[in-house]
């Protein structure tokens, strides 16, 4: 425990004096909320990777390639190339205009498409959906810091808000991305080091390839657990990931010039792809250790990796338990300050980073209030948090292929669909056998097709 | 409001959404053909994704 404690401070400070590092020069929102347009292609590709594989990767889905098989790589997979798909396209367009429009949230983009009342509504759908979802991350890695008797759930809980307001309140999101970029590359070694170790150490003395038919119907899809409906259900509103989740989308604005935005891209690709086998693997070696008797058989799959961190040497369970830390900070605190920034900007039309930095500090406790009360709704609203910014694709899209829609189709877009994801969610329903994803797609696009139609005839 | 003008780009646009459709439909390919006990379909959807990559880093935007 003190070695993880010793290990711990290390990394806050080491977090610390990158952050003030990062402080120089940050007076106005460009800035604060985007480095001023000018960070590198390497450290842009580590900031959208760690922002983007939070948590979930080294607990979340490791538990669940170990539960259901090599389904699991499938789904992260898809989201990878939907991602690469969608920013190999949509990416230099939404560089260009940001640059050229000085936009600095998403929300501008539809203020200036839509009309401003739609980024005020965006800015409230996006708070509701992400704040959850945070909440959620910051409960998972206290509960596991519990677990290995780091530290007890409370004071995990207020370590991470610090660390979280802290990083992105001195540097911005030079700051949020200068510790991602350290944070991202940690995250990677110790998953190849985890990976390695297991390998290593639990296939001594038999060969993993001649074990692996062991595991069955785990090796195929689909299985028991991955038909084709939960299948598209998860796959669907993670592969629009890159353009729904706005702290992503922001991220396309700070490359420093084309080249640092292709370089961010296919860096991260690279970066995904590495990250997600490594990751996947894991949860089978785990679960052929399981089938031959040399890890304990886990039930709840999100105890599965607290469950190695137990029996792996101490060195790599606190560089894994830190990494595995990193991971939910560094997401968190780029979700905050994209929040932070629609909120100022989008919501309250300041152009002061003094509200912001505010704002910033207010959305941390906010977060920290429904980690420590968790209230019995909040693990469904952050499952739905995808599934509710999915209403923002048809505007999105909008703007870049249709040139009718404006302020009414905006508004009714995004109501229609949040409303729908919600109601759905709420009833526990799937009309027709269609999964909430796909019923969150099509109302938004069919609202924004009629209303938009309407709305040029009006 | 000033109104935002981009070149459709119709032609970019219809092959983006071919490789869009040939990317998916290789990534549901296990789904069908791959029904052995082994990393085949692990190795399978590293090597489509790890092939996309590569033609992602090599073709012009």
């Amino acid at each position: 425990m003190n070695e993880f404690l010793y290990a711990f401070a290390i990394y806050a400070v080491i977090g610390t004096v990158i952050a003030v590092l990062a402080m120089r020069g940050v007076r106005t929102q460009e800035e604060y909320y985007i480095a001023g347009r000018r960070v590198s292609g390497i450290v842009s590709a580590l900031t959208y990777a760690a922002t983007t594989y939070s948590a979930f990767m080294m607990v979340g889905l490791v538990g669940l390639t170990y539960a259901s098989g090599v389904g699991a790589l499938g789904f992260e997979l898809f989201y990878l190339v939907g991602t690469l798909f969608l920013l190999s396209y949509y990416a230099p367009k939404v560089w260009d205009l940001a640059r050229e429009r000085g936009y600095i949230t998403p929300g501008d983009l539809m203020a200036e498409r839509y009309g401003r009342e739609v980024a005020i509504f965006m800015s409230v759908i996006v708070s509701i959906a992400l704040v959850p979802y945070i909440s959620v991350q910051l409960i998972g890695v206290s509960l596991i810091l519990e677990k290995t008797s780091a530290m007890g759930f409370e004071v995990g809980i207020a370590v991470s808000a610090i660390l979280i307001a802290l990083w992105a309140f001195l540097g911005g999101l030079r700051g949020v991305a200068w510790t991602d970029a350290v944070q991202g590359a940690f995250m990677l070694l110790t998953a190849i080091a985890a990976v390695l170790w297991v390998y290593t150490f639990g296939f001594s003395d038999m060969n993993f390839f001649t074990e692996l038919p062991k595991l069955g119907d785990l090796l195929v899809v689909p299985n028991k657990i991955w038909t084709p409906v939960r299948f598209i259900a998860l796959v669907v509103p993670w592969f629009f990931f890159a353009l729904t989740n706005p702290q992503v989308f922001q991220r396309l604005y700070i490359p420093k010039d084309r080249a640092s935005l292709r370089r961010m891209v296919i860096l991260f690709g690279f970066f995904g792809l590495i990250y997600t086998i490594l990751v996947t693997f894991l949860g089978l070696e785990l679960r052929l250790l399981t089938e031959i008797g040399k890890f304990p058989a886990v039930s709840d799959r999100d105890a599965v990796t607290p469950t190695l961190l137990n029996l792996i040497p101490t060195w790599l369970g606190i560089a894994v338990s830190i990494s595995i830390f990193a991971a939910a900070i560094t997401t968190a605190n780029s979700i905050v300050l994209t929040l932070s920034s629609m909120l100022t900007r989008d919501l309250f039309g300041s152009e002061r980073i003094e509200i912001g930095r505010t704002l910033l500090l207010i959305l941390t406790v906010a977060i920290s209030i429904f980690a420590l009360h968790r209230p019995n709704y909040i693990v469904e609203l952050a499952v739905l948090s995808s599934t509710m910014l999915l209403c923002q694709l048809p505007l999105i899209l909008g703007v870049f292929h249709f040139k009718g829609g404006g302020r009414t189709a905006g508004v009714t877009t995004l109501a229609a669909g949040f409303t729908t994801a919600i109601l759905l969610s709420y009833t526990a329903t799937s009309p027709l056998g269609i999964p909430a994803s796909i019923w969150t797609l099509l109302v938004s696009f069919a609202t924004f097709f009629i209303i938009s139609r309407l709305e040029t005839r009006g | 409001m000033p109104e935002i003008v981009l070149n459709p780009e119709s032609n970019t646009c219809s092959m983006k959404s071919l490789e869009g459709l040939i990317v998916v439909l290789a990534m549901l390919v296990p789904f069908i053909a791959i029904k052995s006990h082994d990393l085949s379909t692990y190795a399978y959807w590293s090597v489509v994704t790890a092939i996309y990559l590569v033609y992602i880093s090599l073709s012009r935007w």
